[in-house]
């Protein structure tokens, strides 16, 4: 049952939008002649779509109440000599400012880190050395103070 | 599309973007100064634009920048507040201003598509296989947009004139 009403309703709304889309090619001199024969044939005869025609028609009349306006002449001119004067070639250096600042900072990054993981290498082999130097410092005064005792 | 093709596409373009700014904004100068803002903001992404797109983006930019135009000057698009029971009795050019004001509120609540299918099938006199090459819409869509917009376009106005549009004609 439910579904039955459904159906009939979206049965309608078709319906009514291919009224809706009928009226509105004839009145936009997009209907065919066979199209224009039914329009023409059902306003004579059918009250409600006769009246939907004329809900059609009134907006139709309104909007071409205002027609387009003359153009100035030299209008196309005036706006490509704003548009010249607004977009004129920026100079050299702030065209490619963002791309220079952007190189300069990869360069920059680039030298940091290059440099911070070289002083990290420098830096453990130095304290390798430094170890090693103590131990080699350290055994050569055991060795001396043995060396001392032994004798 | 290529910057090259900048000035055709201003030569094409100027006359009819105008004369729809003008449904939007009424001045004359106003509508050189929001055309301008458009072709300028067109200028540079116009290489992002594809040919075929052209037309609906102009359109849809003057529409925004019109409204935003106003706004920024915060100047209301206002329906005429009149008695349209006399409006037989009016002079052709009062007429005509009553008219262009009631167009101008009308478009500007208008979705920006659908006050481009207006312009172009109304005030341009296109066909719908015209309107179809020039936006890229399908022709049922463009229909099927425009049975829309003329509804809607209707019911903007009654709400204005107690549900009698036949008052103001």
């Amino acid at each position: 049952m439910i579904w039955e009403s459904f159906y009939k309703l979206l049965l309608n709304l078709g319906g009514s939008m291919k009224v809706e889309r009928l009226i509105n090619r004839y009145l936009d001199g997009e209907a065919n002649p066979q199209e224009r024969k039914e329009v023409e044939e059902r306003l004579a005869k059918d009250q409600e779509f006769a009246s939907l025609f004329n809900r059609f028609e009134e907006v139709e009349k309104l909007l071409q109440k205002v027609e387009n306006n003359l153009v100035p002449e030299d209008i196309t001119r005036r706006v490509l000599n704003s548009v010249k004067y607004q977009t004129k070639p920026r100079p050299f250096f702030i065209r490619y400012a963002p791309a220079l600042v952007g190189s300069l900072m990869s360069f920059a990054l680039g030298i940091f880190f290059t440099t911070s993981v070289f002083t990290t290498q420098d830096d453990n082999l130095a304290n390798q050395n430094t170890y090693s130097t103590d131990l080699y410092s350290t055994l050569e005064i055991e060795d001396v103070i043995n060396y001392y005792y032994d004798n | 599309m290529k910057r090259d093709n900048f000035e055709r596409v201003v030569k094409d373009f100027t006359p009819k973007l105008y004369n729809y700014i003008l449904k939007f904004v009424g001045q004359r100068e106003d509508a050189e100064d929001v055309l301008q803002s458009v072709f300028i903001a067109f200028y540079d992404k116009m290489e992002g634009v594809d040919t075929d797109k052209v037309s609906p983006y102009l359109y849809r930019a003057c529409h925004n920048n019109s409204l935003d135009y106003l706004k920024k000057r915060k100047r209301e698009i206002s329906f005429p507040n009149l008695d349209f029971s006399n409006i037989a009795d009016l002079g052709s050019e009062e007429k005509e201003d009553i008219y262009k004001d009631i167009i101008k509120y009308a478009m500007a609540e208008l979705p920006a598509k659908m006050s481009l299918l207006i312009e172009l099938k109304i005030y341009q006199k296109k066909s719908y296989k015209e309107i179809s090459e020039e936006t890229g819409y399908s022709i049922k869509a463009i229909e099927s947009q425009l049975v829309r917009a003329k509804k809607k376009l209707r019911k903007i106005i009654e709400k204005r004139v107690k549900d009698d549009l036949g008052i103001i004609l």
